[in-house]
């Protein structure tokens, strides 16, 4: 089962790339948090490159995984953290009301929406009979330390109820440097609650796990709702029953990625999610129909399904900033 | 969308008024988005908080708070308010413990209620801070501080804390009587407000309603029939009865009352009214409950104001008992020209203003007695109704519990009867509402 949009039901997924599919990466991810929920961190974060499915880890995987694991004894919220250039503490709570989409949105005066933060967080603890809240923030790269602060403001307003508050902000790799920054600057006391934990998330290291990413296509995946039927039954009928999986192309994919990667990255290559996934969306789409037996992949094809996605591109970029990192 | 809320956490028979105004104090509201959200056509609109208003959004709110439509309608008195909305109040009741826990209960701003039934201490309706009373109309100020004096805006609880941990309110027998009261209230609302508006037509016997309303209040079995009625007395009626100017015994059962079957005697004279009889009955039973000598009973013409509700019940009972006997009478002894002579006065308007015993000297015949006399009996179910507001809460603050309390002896003279001059017919009138009869002035036929 593949977490989907629900706005777009009709669509099928893959072509509206509205899907995420479960990976290693989401998994170690998903332990990493638990360990630290288990531990009631005060904070933490976790990095990466960009495009490597941390958002799409977040928005299609994480409530359910909580959940799931968790129950009620969790309330989790997620919020998408916007970049302004001048930080403003309404506008922060605004967001934050937005992400927990709660009614009351933009109006009233700071304090108002700052009780409103408050109370509506505890409120949802109370609701589900816990007094633990997870607070995830994506694109955390952009924040401030000044909405670090805000966020101190309600952690200890939380903490004189009874409440345990622990954020955990998810971003790309210049999170590292902020630590350092907040480490360095004031704001120690920042980086000392927020930041003392981290975990950097990873891409697809191997063939396995590009088999494994694969097999999520072939059959972890159902398309329409309740038909049983996977993405790859769904796009190639035909050569579906007549035994054709696209992760027993993963090995071949694998090693066209490992290729186009600068030399930089190859001794330690992380793929990112998304350039495997509009690799297979664009096999999928070019090559698929009901009266298809035999699908052509070849080396070539999947060549040429990697490099329109922009991967070299990207990896030449990622590889200049380790570079220079290192 | 959502909006900040615990769920679960209305307590028993708490106001809309203290859970609106946790909502805001847990949302941060402003009024423009009560205006936007909550009310129709974004019109803002004050409304008194005991009743559920037209003017807001009742469903949007519901939703928000999470709960069961009978959950949401136990926090107004909607169910009785067109009918008895003179038994509420509009400025604010509260105890001054329960507040503390962020609790009102729509009960205290019921008028008679005057202690908290949890804490057993005087409900307060001033603030306590400047002393003026505190309004439970939903407006601005009470938007812009809730749980507060809307004159000098001191907040009426001590910790804000609770909010987030509404303590568990205790139950109170007494809370399940009040909402007993309501209950009954609501139901015979419908019918009491038929009572109010219906028009008695002298020649139509409103049977299909009668009854209903009969089974209400009575704790006796539903006759079918109007005529069965007499049957159902008659069969109360164990004794042996004399005529003649010999004295009589009489003795009935009574088949419900509070110490199981109890059987009594009635000794008097016989007369031509029933009256009589009930008198010398009355003197039975205040010697048999008080005790007293005969001669300090004599003194006693009106039922001690302390007595029993058991006492006041029998009184009721017997009553009915006794117009039946007359009817009985008639039947049996085939004397309705005994009764053709008798005259009612006649008073300023030429019309009879008249007790049961006038109105029953009246009639020519049997027929015209039973017609009168269930003319009677509906018009004395009429005045009961009021009169079982009175009770209820009488019962209430003696802590009887009741389901179907005791009658109260005295009734309202609610109706007249007068023979058409022309046609020689019966005409039977009904007064339409207390307000006409107290300007009338007439006294009531059952003081004695």
């Amino acid at each position: 089962m593949i977490p989907r949009n629900t706005n777009f039901l009709d669509e099928h997924p893959m072509l509206i790339q509205e899907y995420a599919i479960y990976t290693p990466a989401i998994a170690e991810f998903f332990k990493i948090i638990c360990e630290w929920i288990d531990n009631r961190v005060p904070g933490a974060y976790i990095y990466g490159f960009s495009r490597l499915g941390k958002s799409r880890a977040i928005r299609f995987w994480m409530k359910l995984l909580i959940s799931e694991k968790y129950g009620n004894r969790i309330a989790f919220f997620d919020m998408n953290h916007k970049n302004h250039d001048r930080p403003s503490e309404s506008t922060f709570l605004t967001e934050l009301l937005i992400a927990f989409d709660h009614k009351l949105k933009s109006s009233g005066k700071i304090s108002d929406k700052y009780e409103r933060v408050v109370n509506y967080i505890c409120c949802q603890a109370k609701n589900k009979s816990t007094n633990y809240v997870v607070l995830m923030i994506d694109e955390a790269q952009f924040m401030h330390d000044q909405e670090y602060k805000w966020l101190c403001n309600i952690q200890n307003d939380m903490d004189e109820m009874g409440f345990r508050f622990t954020v955990i902000s998810v971003g790309s790799h210049e999170l590292t440097y902020q630590h350092e920054i907040f480490a360095m600057a004031e704001s120690a006391y920042i980086s000392s609650r927020f930041m003392v934990r981290s975990y950097a998330f990873n891409g697809i290291r191997n063939n396995k796990e590009m088999a494994y990413v694969l097999r999520g296509y072939d059959e972890d995946s159902e398309w329409p709702v309740g038909s049983g039927k996977s993405f790859t039954a769904y796009f190639f009928p035909r050569a579906f029953s007549a035994g054709f999986r696209i992760s027993d192309s993963a090995d071949d994919l694998w090693e066209i990625f490992f290729e186009l990667a600068p030399m930089v990255l190859k001794s330690k290559l992380h793929v990112p999610m998304e350039h495997i996934a509009k690799s297979i969306e664009y096999i999928f789409r070019e090559l698929s129909g009901p009266e298809v037996l035999h699908v052509p992949i070849d080396k070539t094809c999947l060549t040429k399904a990697v490099k329109q996605t922009g991967y070299e591109h990207h990896m030449h970029a990622v590889g200049l900033i380790v570079g220079r990192k290192r | 969308m959502r909006a900040s809320w615990i769920d679960g956490s209305i307590r028993e028979f708490e106001s809309f008024w203290s859970v609106i105004q946790r909502f805001i104090m847990l949302n941060a509201i402003l009024p423009r988005d009560f205006s936007e959200i909550y009310f129709q056509e974004n019109n803002f609109k004050e409304f008194s908080t005991n009743y559920a208003s037209n003017c807001f959004k009742h469903q949007t709110f519901r939703q928000d708070l999470r709960v069961s439509q009978t959950v949401y309608d136990h926090m107004t008195l909607n169910s009785i308010e067109k009918t008895f909305a003179d038994q509420t109040v509009e400025s604010l009741k509260y105890c001054p413990i329960c507040i503390n826990s962020l609790y009102h209960s729509i009960y205290f701003q019921i008028k008679w209620v005057s202690d908290c039934p949890i804490h057993k201490v005087k409900l307060l309706n001033k603030c306590h801070n400047c002393g003026r009373g505190i309004s439970v109309l939903f407006n601005r100020k009470m938007v812009h501080s809730p749980y507060c004096c809307t004159w000098c805006l001191s907040p009426l609880y001590t910790d804000k804390n609770l909010l987030l941990n509404p303590p568990i309110i205790e139950e109170s027998v007494d809370f399940k009587r009040i909402a007993n009261w309501c209950r009954y209230m609501a139901k015979i609302a419908p019918n009491y407000a038929v009572f109010q508006k219906k028009v008695f037509n002298s020649s139509y016997m409103p049977e299909e309603w009668f009854y209903p309303l009969y089974k209400e209040i009575s704790e006796k079995p539903l006759p079918n029939l109007l005529k069965s009625c007499k049957e159902l007395f008659v069969e109360d009626w164990k004794g042996t009865y004399k005529c003649g100017l010999k004295s009589i015994m009489v003795v009935s059962t009574l088949a419900s009352s509070e110490h199981g079957k109890v059987g009594f005697r009635v000794s008097g004279v016989e007369t031509s009214t029933y009256t009589a009889i009930f008198k010398s009955y009355r003197r039975y039973l205040i010697k048999k409950e008080l005790g007293r000598y005969k001669r300090s009973i004599n003194s006693h013409r009106k039922l001690p104001s302390d007595c029993s509700p058991t006492l006041r019940y029998i009184e009721i009972h017997e009553k009915y008992v006794a117009i039946r006997t007359l009817i009985r009478r008639m039947d049996q002894y085939h004397q309705p020209e005994r009764y053709w002579f008798l005259r009612a006065e006649v008073d300023m308007k030429k019309f009879f203003y008249i007790d049961d015993t006038k109105a029953l000297q009246l009639c020519k015949n049997a027929q015209e007695v039973e017609w009168v006399s269930s003319h009677i009996l509906i018009e004395e179910l009429k005045s009961l109704y009021t009169e079982a507001l009175v009770v209820s809460k009488e019962m209430i603050k003696m802590g009887v519990d009741y389901e179907c309390w005791p009658l109260k002896g005295k009734l309202l003279p609610c109706s007249f009867v007068y023979r058409d001059q022309k046609n020689e017919q019966l005409i039977f009138k009904c007064i339409q509402n207390r307000l006409s009869i107290q300007s009338l002035k007439v006294t009531s036929p059952y003081n004695y």
